[in-house]
């Protein structure tokens, strides 16, 4: 009997000691309440272990009916469940599994977690060495955030002792609760692929399956592994399609870093493996540059602002000697056919609008071979540009009476001198339109971004025909209504000036072309080019003084091969003279203004440290860059608002081919410049108008604009 | 659209963003004086969402940390706002009265607080936890939003060796230095809207 007492006696001091000294030593925090709305177990799939044997160990939360515990990313508010094990010598823990969470609470505070049952997963590795006289103790501190309308901090230590065995095994009831949990744990599959484009407020997913076996499910919703990366309070939208299921995941309002990949899970009612299946697909996909889809709704005003950019190309510096020199052309038929007239407009539209598929072809096929190509891209080639120069100076020599091209040859020189020749039309469209790419007009730069970045051809060339339409509104509107000329002086002596005035335009426009190539080729290449003008400029006086209809045959066909051969000698010269050099700081820095080379890292940096940033996407052959740059941005007033707030100034510089820059445009859903890009602190990027003004500079930085009483 | 929609059922869209201008309120304080957030234009001001009954809110609250941040920054003239947006019947919701006693028993040395009970505040802000915090410089702009510290518990022993962001934000306005860390993610628990 005393025998006994002893015993109880010694089992009430050990319960008593087990209570006050914890196997796991924690400091209690003083806010968890004795009244838990959550018990937690250690509960394990095998009923022994077994030397070296990996099994499966589960901590079971049960929560009390309106309570809740929390996923390993709580969402907006909450904390994760943390389990610290404590374990004998020589085994190991694995990381803790999460069975897919709910949705908890509503906007605006919206969180992940468990209510009801759960069982975290571990899988626990014994030591090789145990003998099978001691039963093994596990045991672990679980601290968590138990919620209903309220919150109340929960830990507690449990723990599970099992005996030693040399073989495993398990209890089937046991086996049962953890093969439901397992299904429930994310798997990640090969046979699903899933694709995530940043637009400008969400994150589109497109997930579809690579394998027949599986259908697309139904409905999908994405738990972001990582806080700060997704909105939880705002809704997801799902869209199906017939190769995909498309998931809206909305961003969050407030993003200090660029996110690279997007990590969780994505949870569906209908199973990934099929019916039945786990419903939880665990993704870490890289996240590329993507235009809105919302957008796809707005196709109809992509088109609308084609075409409205379209029409203001013609007045851009490019275009207007073309759009001049045509009207000069059809003042000069205007006392003649209107039939013809209509068919002359008709075909230079039609130029003007095969020269922007071909252009859009090139674009795409080069694009789909990989290059990392945008609008304007020609011009990143020094030799295209040294060719656009001969040309001009060709044209400009013809406007002041150099030389004049017959009817019977297919001339772009029927185009300058205006007169007719329904070939000459056509080709002058071609013409204008080649003259365009170094601008961009307003309202362009988007239209085009998109028709570059969008999956389908048959929207970009829809796209980039409301372009071309355009910019031949003009003349198709003429074409349409011949009588309009009317509006236009009779012909007269003042043709001949307003050619020579487009002659001079001309001039100049090549005297910018060299400045061009001067940024894309080193000296001596220059020089080489430059050289040419002289045989150039001789050919074509050799051709008009000598080459017309008025002078002898043989004298004439003499005059003309001279003249050709010239013109063949110098294209050729200039196309294996003219490389773009290697030497990678080829622009020269803008004077003391302080502009910064672009670089991603760079600029990411500077907003991490919450400096703001501007940059400045521009090229030589720009024009709109270069008026922007000299008439807003280098201005002494600019700059020192720039260097008041403290803002980082980059330029990324396409004057040649640049990929990193071509991917960056991408990112902002353009293929073309300018591109003038506003970070202030802690902030999503803000995209200026194409066309600056000094007060949109200075508004953009004082941040006052947007703030809304 | 959703916009007009949103406004016919009530809902505020939130409209803190970073740099720039913080959205105007105004709200009574539990003495029963109107603060307008215009009426501090030129000083720096911290807004602090706060629920006692919230374990993150007594973290801060039992060890003394909230307090001696408000002492601090209220001495150096920073206008410190605890604005409570628990709706009537929610955790964290008392009476003027009760709230006065709640002051004096905690020391709290904050500017005044701000009763929002309809939520219209803290849902213009966006403020989903308690505690979540913003600072605004000196013109009115939003420099920083997000977690009070870097270590999300409600353990006062994590206190002292986390890195207090607000401080960090409200010392460099001080200095008339820009905010290093602008905006992070906050912890705590859910702001008992209505």
């Amino acid at each position: 009997m005393t025998f006994n007492r002893f015993i109880v006696a010694g089992v009430v001091v050990g319960c008593l000691v087990g209570r006050f000294f914890p196997a796991v030593a924690a400091p209690p925090n003083p806010l968890v309440s004795e009244k838990s709305h959550v018990k937690a177990d250690l509960i394990s799939e095998v009923n022994s272990i077994q030397p070296g044997g990996a099994f499966w160990a589960a901590v079971r939360l049960r929560m009390s009916p309106q309570w809740h515990t929390y996923w390993r990313n709580p969402g907006d508010s909450g904390l994760p469940t943390i389990i610290r094990w404590k374990l004998p010598k020589g085994f190991v823990a694995g990381p803790v599994h999460w069975p897919k969470p709910e949705i908890i609470g509503e906007p605006p505070v919206v969180s992940y977690g468990y209510s009801g049952e759960v069982l975290l997963l571990s899988q626990i590795t014994p030591s090789t060495s145990l003998s099978s006289d001691t039963p093994v103790r596990l045991e672990a501190r679980v601290d968590w955030m138990e919620c209903a309308d309220v919150c109340v901090p929960g830990s507690d230590v449990v723990s599970l002792t099992l005996p030693v065995r040399q073989i495993l095994s398990s209890d089937p009831q046991r086996a049962g609760i953890f093969a439901e949990a397992r299904a429930d744990l994310p798997i990640e599959m090969e046979e699903w692929k899933v694709r995530v484009f940043r637009t400008e407020n969400h994150y589109r997913l497109e997930i579809s399956p690579l394998s027949d076996r599986f259908s697309i499910p139904n409905d999908a919703y994405f738990f972001p592994y990582e806080q700060g990366i997704v909105d939880p309070s705002k809704p997801q939208k799902a869209v199906l399609t017939d190769s995909a299921v498309v998931l809206q995941v909305p961003q969050v309002s407030v993003s200090t870093f660029t996110a690279s990949h997007l990590n969780g899970i994505l949870v569906s009612q209908n199973g990934w493996r099929g019916p039945g299946s786990e419903g939880s697909l665990e993704i870490h996909a890289p996240i590329e540059a993507g235009v809105d889809a919302a957008a796809s709704v707005s196709i109809a005003l992509i088109l609308l602002f084609a075409f409205i950019g379209g029409i203001l190309l013609n007045f851009m510096p490019c275009v207007l000697p073309v759009l001049g020199i045509k009207i000069l052309g059809f003042v000069k038929n205007a006392g003649g056919d209107r039939g013809e007239t209509r068919i002359h407009s008709l075909l230079f539209s039609g130029g003007i609008v095969v020269s922007f598929w071909v252009l859009l072809g090139v674009l795409l096929v080069l694009r789909f071979g990989g290059e990392q190509l945008g609008w304007g891209f020609q011009l990143q080639s020094p030799l295209f540009v040294g060719l656009l120069g001969i040309l001009f100076f060709l044209f400009a020599l013809n406007l002041f009476g150099v030389f004049e091209i017959g009817e019977n040859l297919v001339g772009l020189g029927t185009v300058a001198s205006g007169q007719t020749g329904r070939s000459g039309a056509f080709w002058g469209g071609v013409l204008a339109t080649t003259v365009a790419t170094p601008c961009t007009a307003p309202f362009m730069g988007s239209a085009l971004g998109f028709a570059l970045a969008a999956n389908n051809w048959i929207i970009s060339f829809s796209i980039f025909t409301s372009l071309a339409l355009g910019m031949s509104s003009p003349y198709l509107v003429l074409s349409a209504y011949p009588a309009f000329i009317r509006f236009i002086p009779k012909p007269g002596k003042w043709m001949m000036y307003l050619k020579y005035f487009f002659g001079f335009l001309l001039l100049a426009t090549v005297a910018w072309l060299l400045t061009v190539m001067a940024s894309q080729v080193s000296t001596p290449t220059l020089w080489k080019y430059l050289a040419v003008f002289v045989p150039l400029g001789l050919a074509a006086w050799v051709y008009g003084r000598w080459g017309t209809v008025l002078n002898d045959p043989k004298i004439r066909v003499l005059a003309r091969i001279l003249a050709f051969s010239i013109l063949a000698l110098s294209i050729a010269w200039i196309s294996t003279s003219v490389r773009t050099r290697d030497t990678s700081s080829s622009i020269d820095p803008v004077g003391p203004q302080y502009w910064e080379p672009y670089s991603e890292n760079l600029v990411n940096e500077a907003r991490t440290r919450g400096e703001p940033v501007f940059i400045d996407f521009t090229a030589t052959w720009c024009l709109t860059c270069m008026v922007n740059e000299r008439v807003v941005l280098n201005t002494d007033e600019v700059q020192s608002a720039f260097q008041k707030a403290g803002v980082r100034l980059f330029k990324a510089d396409w004057t040649r081919y640049d990929s990193g820059i071509t991917k960056a445009l991408a990112e902002f859903g353009r293929a073309s410049v300018p591109l003038y890009v506003y970070y202030a602190p802690g902030s999503k990027a803000e995209v200026l108008p194409t066309l600056l003004t000094k007060s949109i500079i200075l508004e953009t930085i004082s941040a006052r604009k947007g703030a809304k009483q | 659209m959703s916009a007009g929609f949103m406004a016919v059922v009530g809902i505020v869209r939130a409209e803190a963003e970073i740099g720039k201008k913080a959205p105007e309120f105004a709200l009574m304080d539990i003495q029963g004086k109107t603060h307008k957030l215009s009426e501090y234009e030129g000083k720096v001001v911290v807004l602090e969402w706060i629920n006692h009954g919230c374990p993150f809110v007594k973290k801060h609250y039992n060890s003394g940390n909230m307090q001696s941040l408000q002492k601090k920054y209220t001495a150096e003239n920073v206008v410190w706002l605890s604005i409570c947006s628990s709706a009537k019947g929610k955790q964290g919701h008392m009476t003027s009265k009760e709230w006065q006693k709640r002051v004096k028993s905690d020391d709290s040395a904050a500017t005044a607080v701000l009763i929002d009970e309809d939520g219209k505040v803290g849902r213009l802000y966006g403020a989903k936890t308690t505690p979540h915090m913003y600072v605004i410089d000196q013109k009115g702009n939003l420099a920083y939003m997000g977690a009070i510290d870097n270590k999300a518990s409600t353990d006062q022993e994590d206190i002292p060796g986390a890195r207090n962001w607000v401080s960090e934000a409200v010392d460099s306005l001080l200095a008339g230095k820009p905010v290093e860390v602008a905006a992070t993610v906050s912890y705590g628990c859910s702001v008992k809207y209505k």
